[in-house]
């Protein structure tokens, strides 16, 4: 118990010199948590989403995309088909979507959704579990139900000169011109409508970025669309039921509907989610090595600037065990408080840095198709009781093996090798 | 003092090491009986083994040939956690350079052995005080090594070689970092303590070694002549 006294109150020896340390092991400890909350980030993405797709079907007019402009794929689902869908056994969400296309300079078109505002906001192409990040302004509410407003997506903004700062001031706008084609999107004879910008999105794909959601009535009016829906997102109460539903839907709406189960996305995300987390993974790996070797030197220092003493304490009948005790009680109690420290600043600033460390550190190593993933990563400063307790795992093992060699060091020194170092 | 019951008995002890390809001989086959009490002082020059000699009573180093027999014990064969035992409980060091432990007070740094020793707390607070006091330091309980004069520091050592009460004291030059006035104090609470004790100084100034019961003169390793 005296050697622990002892370790502990080495520490306070010199004040600056523990300050020094501290920050020394509280910054690789640091990315540490970055790195782990990046993890944890995208982990947490990738399991919402595949629980939402696998419980998700998607119906489309048959042999078609649904679009109300794009050439050969107008053709939209009746009206009835929610009525038909919403009363069948275990589908405990049913969400409309208009959808049309709009030509823009590269990357040659966008797509102009209209939902429900309380529905999820789905992405083409790879976003179907939805619901990105707003970034700027709002989201939508029941009140906007009718109202000339949209939701904008990123790229679409970029394209459009809209930026954050115009969405937060009240003053982005957008006019949406149905008579405007393209080699694959035909003119509407619609007069132009201009929309109200209330907020931006980023979803972490290219594509998904160049959407502009609007409440449904306002796309009816917009497009002249009074009845038909483009696509019918069909939630179902549990994953085991997709085979007994997708049957009863191609008997209720098979005629009319083509029905998919649109697990690109759940796949495409979990792939970059591995990537993304083997990269972490391997940070964190470089932080935990970082931190061992800080307590390596740190250790020999301390060993080697206090052979004397140990010496004495040898002399005076200290084991072996016991000013070993000594040694790595102040190595475990550095790490720990360059821990705490550690923990403070990734309180403090772990939500804010993690997205820098993300692009710095992990985006460069990502194809670039991925990269907009920065942007869309909602990292938390939140550390669960388990995610602590491998940390102090971690920790522990980083000082006992950093020490290791100090310790053994401790081990060997007799007294009187001891006491003969200056 | 062979005819007096030996605490120390050293039989053709030699310490023997290599230093640069010559075998440098330290000590060289001395023989010796040292009483349980009284003071002994060992003297000789720089360079004589006389160090050496006492690190090896004080089961801090290994004889290369012969045995040293203390309170009983054959040391030689002794295994590492043996020998801790015997330092922690048979002898008590006093170093030239008083080596306290820095961040422990006075009365910290004198309780330190008990604690090896397991002693329960209130006897060891009861012991420390009870030596720093007899040794003139009932003031300075709380202050640390760099709040001590030099001869305060001294007599802080020698409490905490006394803390466990044992047989024996070994003194390596423990007058050598003070001036003469301490140095003669130091001396002199040597020489009381050496009442019911062995005391084993190893001095260079060979008027305070005068003062021993015993004087050992070494010389390349050597006994010259007991006094």
């Amino acid at each position: 118990m005296r050697m622990i006294v002892l370790g502990l109150r080495n520490l306070f020896r010199s004040k600056v010199r523990l300050a020094v340390v501290v920050i020394l092991i509280a910054v690789p400890f640091f990315l540490l948590l970055v790195m782990k909350a990046i993890g944890d980030g995208i982990q947490s993405q990738t399991e919402v989403l595949k629980r939402d797709v696998n419980t998700l079907l998607q119906l489309r007019a048959r042999g078609s995309m649904g679009h109300v402009n794009m050439v050969g794929q107008d053709r939209i689902l009746p009206q009835n088909v929610l009525e038909k869908v919403r009363r069948i056994d275990h589908v405990v969400q049913v969400e409309p979507y208009l959808l049309a296309m709009a030509p823009i300079t590269e990357p040659n078109f966008v797509m102009h959704v209209g939902l429900e505002p309380s529905a999820v906001k789905r992405l083409e192409s790879h976003g179907e579990a939805g619901n990105p990040r707003i970034i700027a302004g709002r989201d939508f509410t029941a009140n906007d139900r009718g109202q000339d407003v949209a939701i904008i997506g990123q790229g679409y903004a970029k394209w459009a000169g809209i930026t954050q700062q115009d969405i937060e001031s009240g003053k982005a706008s957008l006019v949406v011109d149905p008579t405007r084609s393209h080699p694959v999107i035909f003119p509407m004879d619609r007069p132009k409508r201009t929309l109200t910008i209330i907020g931006m999105y980023a979803s972490g794909y290219v594509f998904g970025d160049l959407q502009l959601f609007m409440p449904l009535d306002t796309f009816r009016r917009i497009y002249s669309v009074n009845h038909g829906i483009s696509w019918v997102f069909v939630r179902l109460d549990s994953v085991d039921n997709i085979a007994s539903v997708t049957k009863r839907l191609q008997e209720v709406v098979g005629d009319v509907a083509d029905i998919q189960a649109p697990k690109g996305a759940a796949v495409f995300t979990a792939t970059t989610s591995r990537t993304v987390t083997r990269l972490a993974v391997a940070g964190a790996t470089l932080a935990a090595f970082l931190m061992t070797i800080v307590i390596f030197f740190v250790t020999l220092m301390q060993v080697r600037e206090r052979s004397r003493e140990i010496g004495t304490l040898k002399a005076i009948g200290a084991s072996d065990g016991g000013v070993t005790v000594e040694v790595l009680t102040e190595a475990v109690a550095l790490t720990i408080l360059g821990g705490l420290v550690a923990l403070v600043f990734f309180k403090i600033l772990g939500e804010m840095i993690s997205g820098p460390v993300f692009a710095i550190g992990i985006t460069p190593f990502l194809p670039s198709h991925y990269k907009p993933l920065v942007q869309s990563l909602s990292v938390s400063n939140q550390i669960s009781a388990s995610g602590l307790g491998d940390l102090v795992l971690i920790a522990f093992v980083a000082s006992v093996v950093g020490s290791a060699y100090g310790l053994w060091q401790v081990v060997k020194l007799s007294p009187l090798e001891a006491m003969k170092h200056e | 003092m062979s005819e007096q019951k030996a605490l120390i008995e050293l039989r053709d002890v030699a310490k023997h090491y290599k230093k640069g390809g010559e075998v440098v001989k330290a000590v060289d086959g001395i023989n010796q009986k040292i009483p349980t009490t009284g003071m002994v002082a060992i003297v000789g020059p720089s360079g004589s083994g006389k160090s050496t000699l006492l690190h090896m009573i004080g089961a801090m180093d290994r004889p290369t040939r012969g045995e040293v027999i203390v309170a009983g014990k054959t040391l030689n064969g002794l295994p590492e956690r043996e020998l801790t035992r015997f330092r922690r409980q048979t002898v008590g060091f006093v170093f030239q350079t008083f080596n306290l432990i820095p961040n422990l007070t006075a009365l910290e740094n004198v309780m330190l052995p008990m604690e090896f020793d397991h002693v329960p707390k209130p006897e060891r607070v009861r012991r420390a005080r009870s030596l720093l006091e007899r040794l003139g330091l009932g003031q300075r309980f709380k202050h640390r090594p760099s709040e001590l004069s030099g001869g305060e520091m001294q007599r802080v050592a020698i409490a905490r070689a006394l803390a466990n009460n044992p047989p024996l004291v070994l003194a390596d030059e423990p007058t050598g970092n003070l001036d003469s006035t301490a140095g003669q104090m130091i001396y002199e609470l040597l020489k009381e303590i050496s009442s019911d004790r062995t005391v084993l100084v190893v001095t260079h100034a060979e008027p305070l070694a005068q003062r021993a019961d015993t004087v050992l003169h070494i010389k390349d390793g050597c006994l010259e002549q007991n006094g």
